[in-house]
C-alpha cells in the first residue's frame, strides 16, 4: 500500500510550544537552530525526507511504509500521512515495480523486519458467538472469569503457572536494547506472566526484573551455559520462527556492539547468522535426545518447550510430543522478526489460525492433548485474537510485535539497521535514552491486562467462566477461506 | 528416521543372529519408540522355488479361509502357522512354491485386494519380522531371539510424516529383485522426483514412505546392471536430504550416508563379524572392541560374504 | 584424595547424573564404571571435580560442564563436550561428529580420530584432535582454537568468522571465508605449550598449517 506524505510549511514553522520536544524529537539541543527542528528528516527510518534550501521535504514518497513516526514526532503537527489506493496495472503494482528497479540496481534481495504484511486469513475472519437463552451469558461486571493457566506439567517438577495466558515471545538482547528488554521484563512481572530471553543470552537485569523467564535455546547457542539454563523458569528449544521459517536468527553486525558481543561471545561488528537448524537436531530422534539432554542439565525441574515455524505442523508437533516436550509452540507466518529476507516472510509458512487447529488435532490423534500444552504465536494483537486462539485449541499465546508497539514501536520494519527511533531495536545509547523503561513496563502490563479483560468479555458472553473453557464450537467463520483452513463452520446455516 | 543396525558373520555359518540383532536394536530403542523390525538372512532353509508369505489378517470369521482359498487357487499352501499379534489382527505365515520370482508380486496384489488383509512380506532368503511396539516386546512376540542366520539388518522407528502401523514399520522390501530389503534413518527430501520416474517404469508403490522409495530405487539400479556398491554410490548422488540406510541382500549388507553426513553411522570389525549401527552403544552388544570407525559423509560401504 | 565410585551398569542416565551431581559436591574424584556408551553422562556439572569414565560414553558426554576435568577411557559418541563453558573433556579413544561443538571455554581433547564438523559454532576454548577430523571441521567457528594432528577433510573452517585452526597433516580443501596464513614463531610456542600440557609429543612444530577467517562479515555489509 503506497502512502502520500505531506508537510504543511506554515504549521512546520509555528512556534514550538511543546515542552521538552527537542531532546526527544531531534536530538539536537542547540536552541539556536530549534526553529528548524528537522525531526521528520532525522526520525524517518526510510529516508523519505530530504533537506532542500534548509527545509525538509518528503521527496522520496515511494519509500514510505506508513509508520507515521515523522507525524508522531513532529512538534507542530505539520505532517499528514495517508494511504492511497493500490496503483496497479494488472499484477504490476507500483510497489512491485519499485522493488524490481531496486533489485536490478542493487543486485541484492530485500532484508527487512516484522513478518508477512500481505492479507492472509487471520483471527478477524472468525467471530465468537454469544450465549442467549439456549445457554446463559455470564455477567462481566458481577461474575468471575478465571484467567490463570498452568503450562508444562507433563514431566517438569515446576511447571509455568501464570495469571494470564498471554506470554511475551522471544526477542533477543541484541535485536532489542537493554531498556526494551527491561521494560518487557517489568511488564511481564506486573501482569503476572512470563517473558522470554530470545536467542541472545540472558541479561542480568532481565533476570532480576522478570518474575518468570523462559531461556531460549536456539541454533546459534549464544550465551548458553549450564548456568544460563538453570536460571530459566522454562527452556524453549527454538527450531524455527514463523517469520523466517527454515532460517536461523539474523543479527546484523550494525547491532553487535561491545556489550552484545560479550554476552554472545562473538566478534564485535560481525553478523550473528544462526544456523538454519540446530547442528545436532536433524531428525526426530535428535530432538528427543536434545530434550533429554536439557532435562539432564536442569535436573528435570523446568518445562522443556519446543517452538516451530508452522509448516508440516502435524508431523512436527507429533514428533515433539512423542519426544517428550512439555510445551509446544506453533508460530504462524504472521510471526515477526528483527531481520530476515522478505521473500521468506511473505511466501513461506502457513497462517496462525490454521496451525493452531492442526497442532491441536495432531496432539489429540496421538492421545497426548491433555499432557502437552500448546502455545499459539504469530499476529496476536488483541483480546479477541487471544479468545479465538484459545477456542481454536491453544492453551496460551505469545505476543511480541504487539508488546513492542505498547512500548513505542510503530512497525517501521527497520529493526535490523539498529537505528530504531524509539530506542527499542537499537544499541545506540542516544536512542536508547528515549525509552523510559519503567514507564514502558507499566504500559506493557496495562496492555496485557486489558487484552486479558477483553478476552474475558468474549469468554463470558459466550457463556463460560474460565478463559481456558472456550472451545471451537464457540466460533463461527465469516469467510470461506478461514472456515476451510480451520474447520470452523460458516456463520448461519453454512457448513464448511 | 530412527535407529539402524546391521551385522554379518564372516564364516557364512548360521548363528543366533536374531538374538544379536535384538540386543543391538534394544540399545537403539531411544531413537525410535514407535515400531521395530528385522530382516534376517540365510536361515530360511527354503528350496529354490519356495517362498514365505506373512500376511496381516483382521480377526474375523472366515476371513482367513478366504485368504487361504485365494492363495491355494494360485499355488498350494505347503504349510502354515498363525502368529498372534497386538490390536485386532494376527499374522498368517505360509510357505508356497512359485515357478518364477516374478509371479510373487501378482499373487501378493491378489491377496491385498481382500478387505482387512495386508501382505506384510514375501521372501525367499530372509525372514522379515516387523511390528509396532518396543524391540523386546516384538522379540518375545515372534521368538526372534531363536531365529538363526548369517547376516541381518534391523531398525527402530520414530515416525515422521507417515503413519505408525505394522505395514509402515521398517524394513521395506521390493518385488523387483528378490530378497532386497532396506532400513533407513533419515528422510528423502526429493521423494517425488525419485518416485515419479520409477512409477513410470512400472514400479508399484504401496505407501508414501520414503524408505519404500529407496528400496525401489536400489532394486531398479541392481536390475539394470549396477553392482550393489555402484547402486549405493549413485543413490548418494541422486537422493537429497539427511539419510543413512542399510541394505540387506542374500550376499551381505551395505550402508550409504548422505553427502553432508547429517545422520550417524559407525562400524566395527573383528575377525568374526562386521557390524554397523547408528550408535556405538549398539555395536558394543556384538563386538568387543574399542576400535570404532565413523562412516564419513557420502561414504558407501558394502560387506558381502 | 576423596574418591567416589559409581557402577553405572544398571542405572539410567538420569540416575547416573543425579549421583554424579550429588557426589561432585563432596568428593574430589568420581569414577564411573561400565558407562556402556550411555548418553548425556555428567551433563551440566559445575563443580571443580575429577570425573573418570571407565569405558565408552554415548552422545553429549560432559555437555555444558563448567569446572570438572572429565576423562573418558574409551570412545565418545557424537557431540563430545558439547557447549562446555570451562574445564576439560579428554577422550582417550575416538569420538563421533561435532566434538567440542559450541564450546565457550575450556578444552576438549580426543586422542584418536573424530567424525565430521568438529568444533562447529564454537565461541572460544581449545579443541585438540590427535588423529584425523572429517568434513566441515570448524563450520561457523566464532572464536577459539582447533588443533588437528592428523589430516582434515573437505571445507575446513566453512564460514569461520573468528578463531584459528591448526592442522599438522593434509588439508583436503578450505571452506568459504577461510584462508591459510603464515605460521608465526609465537604460534609454534603456543602450540608447543598447549600440546605438551596434554602429553602430545610433536617433533616439528613448524609443520602446522594455520587457517584463519578472511572477513568477519562474509554475507552482509561488505
Amino acid at each position: 500500500m503506497p502512502y502520500r506524505v505531506e508537510r504543511n510549511p506554515e504549521l512546520c514553522k509555528k512556534n514550538f510550544g511543546r515542552p521538552g520536544c527537542c531532546w526527544y524529537l531531534c536530538d539536537d539541543r542547540d536552541e539556536k537552530i530549534c526553529g528548524r527542528c528537522f525531526s521528520c528528516f532525522n526520525n524517518c527510518p526510510h529516508g523519505v525526507y530530504e533537506i532542500i534550501q534548509g527545509d525538509p521535504y518528503p521527496l522520496n514518497q515511494e519509500k514510505c511504509v506508513g509508520c507515521r513516526i515523522c507525524l508522531e514526532m513532529c512538534p507542530n503537527r505539520a505532517i499528514e500521512v495517508n494511504a492511497i489506493p493500490e496503483d496497479a496495472r494488472q499484477g504490476w503494482g507500483f510497489p512491485d515495480i519499485v522493488e524490481i528497479v531496486r533489485q536490478s540496481q542493487t543486485a541484492s534481495y530485500k532484508l527487512r523486519s516484522t513478518g508477512a504484511l500481505r492479507r492472509i486469513p487471520d483471527f478477524d475472519d472468525l467471530v465468537v458467538i454469544p450465549a442467549q437463552v439456549s445457554r446463559p451469558p455470564i455477567d462481566k461486571y458481577r461474575e468471575p472469569c478465571g484467567t490463570d493457566v498452568v503450562l508444562g506439567d507433563r514431566y517438569a517438577e515446576n511447571p509455568l503457572k501464570i495469571d494470564t495466558p498471554i506470554m511475551i515471545g522471544a526477542m533477543s538482547f541484541g535485536a532489542l536494547s537493554k531498556e526494551a528488554k527491561m521494560a518487557l521484563a517489568i511488564g511481564s512481572s506486573l501482569a503476572g506472566t512470563v517473558t522470554n530471553t530470545g536467542e541472545g543470552g540472558m541479561l542480568p537485569e532481565e533476570r532480576e526484573l522478570a518474575d518468570k523467564l523462559i531461556a531460549q535455546y536456539a541454533s546459534g547457542r549464544f550465551g548458553v551455559s549450564a548456568d544460563y539454563l538453570k536460571k530459566g523458569d522454562a527452556i524453549e528449544i527454538k527450531i524455527g520462527q514463523g517469520a523466517k521459517s527454515g532460517m536461523g536468527g539474523h543479527l546484523l553486525g550494525e547491532k553487535v556492539t561491545a556489550e552484545v558481543s560479550r554476552i554472545r561471545n562473538i566478534p564485535e561488528g560481525s553478523d550473528a547468522l544462526s544456523p538454519a537448524r540446530h547442528m545436532d537436531i536433524v531428525g526426530p530422534e535428535d530432538l528427543s535426545m536434545k530434550i533429554s539432554q536439557l532435562r539432564e542439565i536442569t535436573d528435570w525441574k523446568v518445562p522443556i518447550m519446543v517452538k516451530f515455524a508452522s509448516g508440516k505442523v502435524a508431523s512436527d508437533v507429533k514428533i515433539a510430543a512423542k519426544g517428550g516436550a512439555d510445551i509446544i509452540v506453533v508460530d504462524g507466518m504472521q510471526g515477526g522478526t528483527g531481520a530476515g529476507p522478505e521473500v521468506i516472510m511473505e511466501h513461506s509458512g502457513i497462517p496462525s489460525v490454521a496451525s493452531i487447529v492442526e497442532a491441536d488435532m495432531a496432539l489429540k490423534e496421538i492421545g497426548l492433548r491433555d499432557q502437552v500444552s500448546l502455545v499459539a504465536a504469530g499476529g496476536v494483537r488483541s483480546g479477541a485474537d487471544l479468545a479465538k486462539a484459545i477456542a481454536l485449541g491453544a492453551d496460551a499465546v505469545y505476543i511480541a510485535t504487539a508488546a513492542l508497539i505498547s512500548i513505542g514501536c510503530r512497525v517501521c520494519q527497520m529493526c535490523y539497521t539498529g537505528t530504531c527511533r524509539k530506542g527499542i531495536a537499537t544499541q545506540d545509547l542516544s536512542l536508547r535514552h528515549r525509552l523510559d523503561y519503567k514507564e514502558m513496563g507499566k504500559n506493557v502490563a496495562n496492555y496485557i491486562n486489558t487484552m486479558t479483560d477483553e478476552a474475558c468479555m468474549l469468554v463470558q458472553q459466550a457463556g463460560n467462566t474460565h478463559i481456558t473453557k472456550l472451545e471451537k464450537e464457540n466460533l463461527r467463520s465469516l469467510t470461506l477461506e478461514a472456515s476451510s483452513l480451520t474447520g470452523v463452520p460458516m456463520a448461519g446455516v453454512g457448513k464448511i | 528416521m530412527c535407529g539402524i543396525a546391521g551385522i554379518v558373520y564372516k564364516d557364512k555359518k548360521l548363528h543366533n543372529i536374531g538374538n544379536d540383532m535384538t540386543n543391538m536394536l534394544h540399545q537403539l530403542q531411544h531413537r525410535g519408540p514407535d515400531s521395530a523390525g528385522y530382516s534376517i538372512y540365510g536361515g530360511t532353509g527354503l528350496e529354490e522355488d519356495e517362498y514365505i508369505l506373512k500376511i496381516q489378517v483382521k480377526e474375523s470369521e472366515k476371513l482367513l479361509d478366504k485368504v487361504k482359498d485365494t492363495i491355494n487357487f494360485i499355488t498350494p499352501i505347503k504349510n502354515d502357522a498363525i502368529l498372534p499379534s497386538v490390536g485386532d489382527s494376527f499374522i498368517y505365515k505360509c510357505k508356497i512354491s512359485l515357478d518364477r520370482f516374478c509371479e510373487l508380486k501378482p499373487l501378493i496384489t491378489k491377496v491385498d485386494t481382500i478387505d482387512d488383509v495386508i501382505v506384510i512380506n514375501g521372501s525367499h532368503d530372509f525372514e522379515m519380522i516387523k511390528d509396532v511396539g518396543s524391540v523386546l516386546d516384538i522379540a518375545q512376540r515372534y521368538d526372534v531371539r531363536d531365529v538363526k542366520g548369517t547376516h541381518a539388518i534391523g531398525h527402530t522407528r520414530f515416525s515422521t510424516e507417515s503413519g505408525v502401523d505394522r505395514y509402515h514399520a521398517h524394513p521395506f522390501q521390493t518385488y523387483i529383485v528378490r530378497d532386497i530389503s532396506v532400513v533407513h534413518n533419515g528422510q528423502i527430501t526429493n521423494y517425488w522426483k525419485v518416485r515419479d520416474p520409477l512409477e513410470r517404469k512400472g514400479h508399484i508403490f504401496e505407501t508414501f514412505n520414503d524408505t519404500e522409495c529407496l528400496v525401489h530405487y536400489i532394486a531398479d539400479k541392481l536390475d539394470t546392471g549396477y553392482s550393489l556398491e555402484e547402486a549405493l554410490e549413485q543413490s548418494v548422488e541422486d537422493m537429497d536430504g539427511p539419510f543413512s540406510y542399510i541394505i540387506g541382500t542374500p550376499q551381505g549388507i551395505g550402508i550409504a550416508k548422505d553427502k553432508l553426513g547429517l545422520r550417524p553411522g559407525v562400524m566395527a570389525e573383528t575377525d568374526d563379524v562386521f557390524a554397523i549401527a547408528s550408535e556405538e552403544v549398539s555395536l558394543r552388544e556384538v563386538v568387543d572392541t574399542h576400535h570404532v570407525e565413523q562412516i564419513s559423509p557420502g561414504e558407501v560401504m558394502v560387506y558381502e560374504i | 584424595m576423596n574418591v567416589f565410585e559409581i557402577n553405572a551398569e544398571k542405572l539410567t542416565p538420569r540416575e547416573i547424573n543425579s549421583q554424579i551431581k550429588q557426589a561432585s559436591e563432596e568428593y574430589d574424584k568420581i569414577i564411573i564404571r561400565n558407562p556402556n556408551a550411555k548418553h548425556y553422562l555428567s551433563a551440566g556439572v559445575t563443580e571443580d571435580v575429577e570425573i573418570e569414565f571407565d569405558g565408552s560414553v554415548g552422545y553429549f558426554a560432559g555437555c555444558m560442564c563448567e569446572g570438572p576435568k572429565i576423562k573418558i577411557n574409551g570412545n565418545a559418541g557424537w557431540f563430545a563436550g558439547d557447549n562446555i563453558t570451562g574445564g576439560e573433556v579428554i577422550v582417550e579413544g575416538s569420538a563421533g561428529d561435532g566434538a567440542g561443538q559450541g564450546i565457550y571455554d575450556g578444552t576438549v581433547v580426543v586422542r584418536e580420530s573424530v567424525g565430521s564438523r568438529t568444533g562447529e559454532i564454537m565461541k572460544n576454548g581449545t579443541i585438540i584432535i590427535g588423529g584425523n577430523s572429517g568434513f566441515m571441521t570448524g563450520i561457523f567457528m566464532m572464536g577459539g582454537r582447533i588443533i588437528i594432528l592428523g589430516d582434515v577433510g573437505d571445507d575446513v573452517a566453512e564460514s569461520i568468522i573468528r578463531g584459528v585452526i591448526y592442522v599438522k597433516g593434509e588439508i583436503k580443501s578450505l571452506g568459504h571465508n577461510a584462508k591459510l596464513e603464515e605460521l608465526t614463531f609465537e604460534d609454534t610456542l603456543d602450540l608447543e605449550e598447549t600440546l605438551t600440557e596434554y602429553d602430545f609429543d610433536i617433533d616439528d612444530y613448524s609443520e602446522f598449517k594455520k587457517i584463519v577467517p578472511e572477513s568477519t562479515r562474509p554475507f552482509y555489509g561488505h
